[in-house]
């Protein structure tokens, strides 16, 4: 199915979904402009990360349709929706802990590699390398080894790689130190310089204040308020999220 | 103890010790990559046996012969995969244990009904049944069955951790979720690791026969044996396989060689026991992850 608006490289018509007998998502409407960075927020349990599981194909929906550059994409699977420029990166940062960081980058650039050749994935590489230097310095190191924050940098460095149009971050902030937090999110904001259009999940609303174009604000899987980021944080406020 | 006993038990613990590990390799492939014991390894190392030397006898020279088993024995693994394994890829570990057993005994009887009950044998690949070596005598097939094994350690090395397929079906082992947010297909890497492993199989059951013998019957003792190297080295690396596999081998044929005869089994099994208890994640420790 096509029809989808054009302007728009993610629109979601009234998605449902469910863990099980748990509903997770109850008519989700939202619509994601090129090159924006857009943040879903709101508090614990309130479908934010159900919806990026929904856009990558993690979580199947039950209802509704979910249109990625104007084409119906519910039902594909993980990998190949990857393959078609949708990364996910997952809250539990899934690196490969047996390889290097090199190695673990590299693989990110896996299903493009041939079409785009060495010349390209270099470059990218060097983005990286120029967005998170730690990870230049630890290329040869084991990931498995890294600290919590370096992990983050080398999911959000390998999710690049990748060449994604649409980036989904699920809770990039969890579990790092302020400082840290500060650091990831430059670096998200950096990634629209290279056409990456980013969804980012967070439960603190002031964490991507700063980065965000706009949000949506999900409560008991509805999205309850939509607006800029300060017009998000007042709501939060109102609604006593944890900030 | 004469010197040359002694070098006999260990020449023929070293033999045994590469088929064990090469059995080992092909249970570390599946098992890193889909996290399902394939108890049917031991199957694909009996086919390539017995196509081998059916090849051989239809007048086809040796080396093709093998290609030939290899590619056959591939097409049985990825049939294994694909209508066995990948249908029911979400049910638990122990049930697609159970599964390959199932195939593993579909593959004997088949065997029986085309090949009979009798045992095979392919004369030894350069014609000489033996070797003489500081007073020890070793088959003339040991060197290649050895050989095999450093050439299957050399490719694994080099496939795993110098090609991008190699490295993406290591990332489907580390982290399976992981590889499908960057569009790594682990359905695709499962069947070449099935595929992988039952061409290692075929490989080392062409090159043990002459030394071994084959039949319809033997694939499960084989099986039994690898995943005696497999559990005591430690799965997750395949280094502790090989390692595990030589310790296997050497045990054995020491036991046999320097134990009353009778014991030897016993001995073996509880000296292994022990390495087990001792060290029951394997003889290598795992990689690291260090967790936030």
């Amino acid at each position: 199915m096509t029809g989808g608006n054009r302007d728009l490289v993610l629109e979601m018509r009234d998605v449902h979904a469910s863990y099980g007998p748990f509903i997770a998502l109850q008519g989700v409407s939202l619509g994601i402009e090129y090159s924006e960075i857009a943040a879903l927020v709101g508090p614990h349990g309130g479908g934010k990360s159900a919806a990026l599981k929904t856009v990558c194909g993690l979580l199947p929906t039950t209802r509704g349709d979910i249109l990625f550059e104007g084409e119906r994409i519910n039902g594909l699977p993980v990998e190949r929706l990857a393959s078609r420029g949708i990364v996910y990166v997952d809250e539990r940062r899934l690196i490969f802990a047996s390889m290097s960081v090199m190695d673990n980058l590299l693989l990110g650039a896996y299903t493009r590699r041939r079409r785009a050749g060495n010349a390209v994935v270099r470059e990218d590489l060097q983005t990286v390398f120029k967005l998170f230097p730690i990870l230049a310095e630890r290329q040869k190191q084991s990931a498995g080894t890294l600290s919590g924050g370096e992990k983050q940098m080398l999911t959000i460095g390998r999710a690049f790689m990748s060449s994604p149009r649409l980036l989904l971050l699920d809770c990039p902030s969890l579990r790092l130190a302020p400082i840290l937090v500060k650091r990831v999110m430059g670096a998200i904001a950096e990634l629209r310089e290279h056409g990456i259009t980013t969804i980012l999940v967070e439960q603190n609303v002031k964490a991507v204040s700063h980065i965000a174009d706009h949000g949506y604000f999900m409560e008991k899987g509805r999205v309850v308020a939509r607006g800029s980021p300060d017009e998000l944080l007042s709501h939060s406020n109102g609604s006593r999220l944890v900030s | 103890m004469e010197f040359s006993t002694v070098l006999q038990s260990l020449l023929s613990g070293l033999t045994l010790g590469c088929i064990y590990a090469a059995l080992g390799l092909g249970l570390y492939v599946v098992y890193g990559v889909t996290r399902v014991l394939n108890l049917a390894q031991g199957e694909f190392v009996m086919l390539g046996g017995m196509i081998t030397v059916s090849l051989s006898a239809f007048g086809v020279p040796l080396f093709p012969a093998i290609l030939l088993a290899v590619a056959i024995v591939s097409l049985t693994g990825a049939i294994l995969y694909r209508f066995i394994i990948f249908p029911a890829r979400h049910a638990s570990g122990s049930t697609l244990a159970f599964l390959t057993v199932g195939f593993a005994f579909a593959v004997k009887g088949l065997t029986l009904l085309v090949w009979g009950w009798e045992y095979r044998t392919l004369t030894s690949f350069l014609g000489s049944p033996s070797i003489h070596l500081w007073g020890a005598t070793i088959f003339g097939q040991a060197p290649w069955v050895v050989g095999m094994t450093i050439l299957m350690v050399a490719g694994l090395y080099y496939f795993f951790g110098r090609t991008m397929l190699g490295r993406a079906l290591r990332a489907c082992a580390d982290e399976p979720l992981g590889a499908k947010t960057i569009g790594i297909s682990p359905a695709r890497m499962g069947l070449l690791a099935f595929v992988i492993a039952a061409a290692l199989g075929a490989v080392a059951g062409a090159t043990i026969t002459p030394l071994t013998m084959t039949a319809y019957n033997v694939g499960i003792p084989l099986t039994i044996k690898g995943l005696l190297a497999a559990f005591v080295g430690g799965m997750h690396r395949a280094e502790g396989v090989i390692l595990g596999g030589l310790l296997l081998g050497l045990t054995e044929a020491l036991s046999a060689g320097l134990m009353p005869s009778g014991y030897h089994d016993a001995i073996a099994l509880s000296i292994l026991l022990v390495v087990f208890l001792a060290r029951p994640r394997g003889l290598l420790p795992a990689h690291a992850n260090i967790e936030d």
